[in-house]
């Protein structure tokens, strides 16, 4: 392996040489240069995996200024920041005098003796804006391997730690893993922990000393879900800022700054601010603590080049889809190919998990692969919110059940709809105007994650406002796909798209697009050891990537089809007008859709179309059975 | 910080001093102030004027003793520290003419009153402010540019340095102005004119130059001056203001979120040396400062003597300051982004005028706050901006609202008001939902609204309420919810999660002063708007009385833990309710069926029954609609492209100035037209109601149809088409009867009607028996909701078969 080039290393000097030589030649470009270098840079062969990542290297073992990347979700945005894009520096014993680069840096940087002049005529204010990123939320364990697994980055740590995790490959360690995955969160780290190789769970221990106290005591890092870790970045954009939306997931690609100064700064400001003194009442300890917080815990990013992820699953390759086109092909193929044959797999699986109903597990997978392809107007298209219920309560059935999915889905959360739960937990985000940051909610998630609501953890009880809301902006994210953020004067509309499944005894009480009655072929008593088996990683690693290309296959009808379609729907109308209205026929479509994709036919069939209709019939045929006496329910 | 402690340990006054005369000399020192870093702009710093020692002769003892039960230490010396000019400009400019420019204008700019007698504006503020009756002075930019259009520009560009020299300007005027001493209203008042006198006393005789001048122009001042922006500046966008507006007077609009508390910012340090006793001034024009310690003076310095410096806060001058927090409005932030926000900093005048929550808009000269020592080496490359604010204005929600801004352009009127209008209008209400085109008309008419009467202290509504009810899933919250995004005032809420309270008003005890506070509801938050209320029958009895004042006298009474007031809440009432078993039984009366109180449904002008009825037609039609959705993404292309939802907000808006009112002449019709509904309504049993309510509605709803024609009366069609829609909205409810018993094609009803009209005329009039006159005919027939096509057709239908004739000029119908 070569060894790490400089422009990873130092990319501050690559930066300040191209400004440099703009300085004496009439080009004015070197902006845009330097973008395109480091852009052209990294489009070269494996060169972003030499990248280091902040996602499984602990901040300490990476070089400050040095190019990192970071996979990330933007959470908040700050207001723009003013800073000198061109300096002037002097030497007050020699009066020379000399122009520097601002940008993508925090903190002055001026030789021996020599002085920032800060009235210099040549000095240039430019303007940049800070995004506030962590790490995509819910991001499943074998995900994070699997990153850290195909990093090359070469990280040269400052003691004794034997980097050997870099390199390792994933088969290695999950055995470990899939042990315990679901609760991983509280999982304590044991001795073993080589064997058991999860990123964060060693930056635990290895960083327990800074970020831990650190974050517990003083500073929310402010994470969407509970219990998450990594770090959290201020990233610092200084083109197209307005191309970003909040909640997008990115790759960043960034020089790292973790100055001292910046801490020291935000000190002595902690020391000096007294609640009198009218300057510093425009930014109160809180906000300035929320916007510069200590550069060991949240370092700054300073944006060279970013790539949207449109998935998080690295079995996918994440560049291609716009770039090498041939290679995508090839791909998508190769998998179009297999993809009958790992549905039948996949379904297998599910119906085992699902205690042998195929049916529930058809519309598993259906429910999976959805995803909200589009918009009209307020209606969102393709969202596929399954409901299922019949859930058995004994054997913690739910439980496993998530853990499934856990494996198989690159980001999922699992949301115990308990009373408690209900009434204390914060969903949705909400503005703090004190500290004026966008305080994270549950529902802040990235596209396509997968929400696990278990309603069979629901007891009677009394819901507070805080629940109500609670159960109000669930069922708005269900019927909507968007959560309405908090900012306390008015509330603003976040579109999303997050899969949403239900799991209940009964009918549930939110909304949901699909209504699966669940019916166990399986003993209650066997049900534990039914349901303890869990595919090799391998076979896992191609059910990953099923479900994750299914998803971005496009889709198309054809005319004839539609008509076909069209007539059929007539026909329907026609024998029982009652039961059939265009909400069904919006949800039959969605069903045939899904059921061709997941097939890996790109268009609508007529087969497709009457087995999705089959399958409909059949589901309602259940529901009916299942259907609780009460009158005012459509 | 430093100020505020430095405050409080120096409070106690040094002793009274020894009397000496003394030599001051004089230092420069340079606060960094805010300067101007635009984008590129070359930046340079001036030094006001170079510096002259000044020396002042010690006063005589008489006069001191004079004033020593007012003065709390003997004025000895004076200094104070120079300051550079805030700001400096590309090109050196000769300040001082400009500076003559803001004179003459102050001086000389009057406006011409009704008998053309001369009004000099300023002039007259120039003299409340010399008499300290006046604190601020508001320099209109808009007269300005009727004197020099130039120098607005220059203002705009580089606000502060202008504030500066109009502020001078106004200072070297005010003597002028002063017509009679003035009584002084605080001790600083009286310091300074102490300080005036002192220095006219002790002055070097020698020396000619303005005494005014020895003090910071900051001390010796009392009033502010603030610039009104040119009314043809468009306020901005918070995100829109970058960084090349930095030194530029700028007008922004948001939600303010936060304010701090008005607290007294030290505008000029005055020390005194516990040595010498000289005074010493320090202006303060960065938000902190490092005070001074050793005094400066000639003697001190000279002696080694190690004067210290204390701080005397009655000798200083203080500013009232508040720090505001602005946040754009929701409707300007680009999706999927935060909305951003932007410090005020109000000082004077211009703090308490605006609360959290307020509307406002600002303008104020945009600046960059450089940071300072430590914090100036470390985080030299950033800078924190804020707004000065000049001038804060209040503005409420729905006048700042686009729509109302600009007029329609004539081209944006004639796309809307071509030929059929009105169902263009109401097929863009809802593009996306198939069909219903007499509720979606309906709900255009609710949107508009009707003329609200008041004669003689009775006031009758003119807000449409309509209530649709229908079998789930037929699209009823779609509707709700795109009017609610429509209106550009409204409120959506669903009856299961709303209380009475919740609607109406609830008492709160405020956390922080345990005040009782009146919260309005989403009633209240409707008023002039309207108020969607999704699941309507699902809400609680007790809470939906809450309602019935609403819907009939537009307010709500509140009688709560000792408040008692009444509310306005001037709202139309769009319900949804979903039939009490789930879907509509024909079989049982609507009463059974929707479960609301008569009390209640006849204060609805309309109800709709949406009902999801089996037809093949239909039914083909919505489902090439859904599959073409679905199949492309989009909306299937329609025969007229729907009109963007910001121009029918701009059309509504302009409808609704007008106030049309019922002609004289239509008076007898539409009386004929309500007896005739009141019988038909007893013979057949009717199960809806047709009251008062009715006629009144029928009222609202033809006004509410000349607004949208933008006429200023109401015509026959307008009436026509309201009892189409009444019609229409009462067939809903009845269709499924009626096509149980048997199906009654257009043709028979219009024959029956025509009879009618023909034994009518025999009865009443004494018309020749059986002869029927066409117009009455027709207008009998399109009061009940047929078109003329429909009876045209009825006509030709009926005389071919020969049941009767119609004359040569289709004027009259004889009966065979």
């Amino acid at each position: 392996m070569p060894s790490t080039p400089d422009w990873i290393n130092e990319p501050l000097a690559v930066v300040q040489g191209l400004f440099a030589s703009s300085q004496n030649g009439p080009s004015s470009e070197w902006e845009a240069k330097a973008v395109e270098f480091f852009k052209d840079r990294l489009k070269e062969k494996d060169a972003h995996t030499w990248v280091p990542s902040l996602n499984d290297v602990p901040l300490h073992y990476l070089k400050p200024n040095s190019l990192v990347k970071f996979r990330c979700l933007i959470q908040d945005m700050f207001d723009p920041e003013f800073y000198m894009g061109v300096y002037e520096t002097a030497d007050p014993a020699t009066k020379t005098k000399e122009l520097r680069c601002g940008k993508y840096r925090d903190v002055t940087e001026c030789g021996v003796r020599q002085q920032v002049d800060y009235n210099s005529r040549n000095t240039v204010t430019a303007e940049r804006q800070t995004f506030y990123c962590v790490p995509i939320p819910g991001e499943n364990a074998w995900v994070k391997d699997s990153y850290a697994g195909s990093s090359q980055a070469r990280v040269v740590p400052s003691t004794s730690y034997a980097p050997s995790r870099q390199k390792r490959s994933y088969e290695e360690d999950d055995e470990g893993d899939d042990m315990d995955t679901q609760p991983q969160k509280q999982r304590e780290p044991h001795s073993g922990q080589y064997q058991h190789g999860n990123g964060d769970c060693k930056r635990l221990e290895t960083e327990a000393p800074s970020s831990q106290v650190g974050s517990a005591s003083h500073l929310d890092l402010n994470f969407p879900l509970p219990g998450e870790k990594g770090p959290s970045c201020l990233v610092k954009v200084y083109e197209d800022w307005d191309s970003f939306k909040l909640n997008d997931t990115l790759e960043v690609y960034g020089i790292l700054s973790v100055s001292p100064a910046l801490s020291a700064l935000a000190d002595e400001k902690d020391a000096s601010s007294s609640f009198l003194d009218p300057s510093e009442s425009m930014e109160t300890a809180e906000e300035q603590r929320v916007h510069s917080p200590p550069a060991s815990l949240v370092p700054r990013l300073h944006m060279l080049y970013a790539k949207m992820l449109r998935h998080n699953n690295p079995l996918l390759p994440s560049v291609p889809l716009e770039d090498n086109s041939a290679c995508k092909e090839e791909l998508l193929s190769s998998t179009l190919r297999d993809m009958p044959s790992v549905r039948t797999e996949l379904l297998s699986f599910f119906t085992h998990v699902l205690l042998g109903d195929a049916l529930a597990a058809e519309y598993l997978i259906l429910h999976l692969i959805s995803t909200v392809y589009s918009r009209r107007d307020v209606l969102p298209l393709g969202k596929f919110t399954l409901n299922l219920s019949g859930c058995p309560t004994a054997a913690s059935f739910t439980e496993r059940l998530y853990r499934i999915i856990q494996q198989l889905v690159p980001s999922s959360f699992y949301l115990g709809m308990s009373l408690q739960n209900m009434n204390r937990m914060r969903l949705v985000p909400k503005k703090d105007y004190v500290a004026n940051r966008l305080v994270s909610g549950v529902l802040q998630l990235a596209s396509n994650t997968s929400l696990f609501l278990d309603e069979t953890q629901l007891e009677p009880g009394q819901l507070d406002p805080t629940g109500v809301s609670n159960v109000t902006a669930l069922g708005n994210l269900i019927s909507w796909q968007k959560v309405d953020y908090d900012f306390n004067y008015h509330q603003m509309e976040f579109s999303c798209s997050i899969n949403v499944l239900i799991a209940s005894e009964g009918r549930s009480l939110l909304p949901s697009d699909c209504q699966v009655h669940l019916q166990s072929q399986v003993p209650p008593p066997h049900m534990e050891d039914y349901m303890s088996s869990i595919p090799l990683t391998a076979q896992l690693n191609k059910l990953r990537l099923y479900l994750s290309v299914a998803r971005l296959l496009d889709y198309s009808i054809s005319d004839e089809v539609t008509k076909s379609v069209e007539d059929d729907f007539v026909d329907m109308r026609k024998d029982d007008p009652q039961s059939v209205s265009a909400d069904d026929l919006h949800r039959m479509l969605v069903v045939a859709r899904l059921l061709s994709l997941s097939l890996g036919q790109t268009s609508l069939s007529r087969d497709s179309w009457h087995r999705a209709k089959h399958m409909e019939e059949l589901r309602r045929s259940r529901v009916e059975q299942h259907k609780s006496v009460n009158g005012n329910e459509p | 910080m430093h100020n505020n402690s430095q405050l409080s340990r120096h409070r106690k006054i040094p002793p009274l001093l020894a009397e000496r005369s003394d030599g001051i000399g004089c230092r420069t020192r340079q606060t960094r102030a805010s300067s101007c870093t635009a984008t590129g702009q070359k930046q340079e710093l001036q030094v006001n004027e170079s510096w002259s020692s000044v020396i002042v002769k010690d006063p005589r003892c008489q006069f001191k003793r004079a004033f020593c039960s007012l003065l709390p230490f003997w004025l000895v010396g004076s200094r104070y520290l120079a300051q550079e000019s805030p700001f400096a400009a590309m090109a050196r400019k000769d300040y001082a003419a400009e500076k003559e420019k803001c004179k003459r204008f102050l001086q000389e700019f009057y406006t011409e009153d009704d008998n053309g007698k001369k009004v000099f504006k300023y002039g007259a503020q120039l003299v409340a402010l010399a008499h300290r009756e006046q604190v601020s002075l508001f320099v209109e930019l808009d007269n300005v540019a009727e004197e020099d259009p130039e120098l607005v520009e220059n203002i705009c560009e580089n606000a502060k340095r202008y504030t500066g020299l109009f502020a001078d300007a106004v200072h070297e005027l005010l003597p002028e102005y002063k017509e009679r001493d003035v009584v002084a209203k605080d001790s600083l008042d009286v310091y300074i004119e102490h300080r005036l006198m002192m220095e006219q006393r002790g002055r070097d005789p020698a020396d000619t130059r303005d005494p005014r001048n020895q003090y910071p122009p900051e001390l010796m001042r009392r009033f502010e001056l603030y610039f009104k922006p040119p009314t043809t500046t468009k306020p901005k966008v918070v995100r829109d203001v970058r960084a090349e507006s930095i030194g530029h007077l700028v007008t922004v609009r948001g939600i303010v979120t936060r304010a701090t508390e008005v607290k007294p910012m030290m505008a000029v340090a005055t020390y005194t040396c516990d040595q010498c006793g000289a005074e010493t001034y320090q202006p303060i024009q960065s938000p902190s400062f490092m005070p001074l310690v050793m005094c400066p003076s000639q003697e001190c310095v000279t002696n080694k003597s190690g004067g210290r410096l204390y701080l005397q806060t009655r000798g200083s001058k203080f500013v009232k300051f508040q720090e505001l927090r602005i946040q754009e409005h929701s409707d300007q932030v680009p999706v999927g982004n935060i909305p951003r926000s932007m410090s005020v900093y109000a000082r004077g005048e211009n703090t308490r005028l605006a609360q959290p929550g307020d509307h406002v808009a600002i303008t104020g000269v945009f600046l960059p706050l450089l940071s300072t020592g430590f914090k100036q080496a470390v985080q030299g490359l950033l800078s924190e901006t804020y707004l000065e604010a000049h001038c804060i204005t209040l503005m409420n929600k729905t006048e700042d609202d686009e729509l109302g801004n600009e007029e329609l352009t004539d081209e944006e009127l004639r796309s809307i008001t071509d030929e059929g209008f009105y169902e263009k209008l109401a097929g863009s209400i809802a593009p996306e939902i198939y069909g219903h085109e007499d509720v979606k008309k309906a709900l255009l008419l609710l949107l508009v609204g009707g003329v609200e009467q008041a004669p003689k202290g009775m006031k009758i509504r003119g807000n449409i309420n309509i209530c649709l009810m229908g079998d789930p899933g037929v699209a009823k919250s779609q509707l709700l919810s795109y009017i609610d995004r429509l209106a550009p005032r409204s409120q959506y809420t669903t009856g299961r999660g709303s209380s009475g309270v919740g609607l109406t008003a609830a008492v709160m005890r405020d956390p922080l002063t345990g005040e009782m506070t009146l919260e309005g509801g989403a009633l209240v938050l409707a008023d002039l708007g309207i108020c969607c209320i999704d699941e309507f029958d699902k809400m609680a009895d007790a809470d939906r009385t809450a309602i019935h004042e609403v819907m009939e006298q537009q307010t709500i009474s509140i009688a709560k833990a000792g408040i008692m007031t009444s509310l306005n809440a001037r709202c139309a009432i769009l319900a949804a309710a979903n039939p009490a078993y789930g879907r509509y039984n024909p079989k049982k009366s609507i009463e059974q069926n929707i479960q609301l109180p008569a009390a209640l449904l006849s204060r609805f002008d309309l109800l709709w029954l949406i009902q999801d009825k089996p037809d093949a037609d239909a039914d083909l039609r919505l489902a090439q609609h859904i599959t073409y959705v679905h199949q492309h993404c989009r909306q299937p292309p329609t025969h007229f492209t729907p009109i963007s939802m910001k121009l029918m907000r701009r059309y509504i808006a302009l409808c609704k100035k007008r106030q049309p009112v019922v002609p004289e002449s239509l008076a007898d019709y539409i009386t004929a037209a309500y007896v005739e509904m009141r019988k038909e309504a007893r013979v057949s049993k009717d199960t809806t109601f047709t009251s008062a309510r009715t006629l009144l509605s029928i009222l609202r709803l033809s006004t509410a149809l000349a607004r949208l024609r933008m006429m200023d009366s109401v015509e026959k069609e307008d009436v026509n088409e309201a009892m189409r829609l009444m019609e229409m909205s009462k067939d809903s409810l009845q269709a499924d009867k009626s096509s149980g018993k048997r199906t009654q094609r257009p043709a028979d009803v219009i024959f029956s009607l025509v009879r009618e009209l023909a034994t009518e005329g025999v009865a009443g009039r004494g018309g020749a028996g059986g002869v029927v006159r066409m117009a009455e005919a027709e207008q009998r027939c399109v009061s009940r909701g047929f078109t003329p096509a429909q009876f045209q057709e009825a006509l030709e239908e009926y005389e071919e078969l020969n049941v009767w004739q119609v004359n040569q000029a289709r004027t009259r119908i004889t009966f065979v």
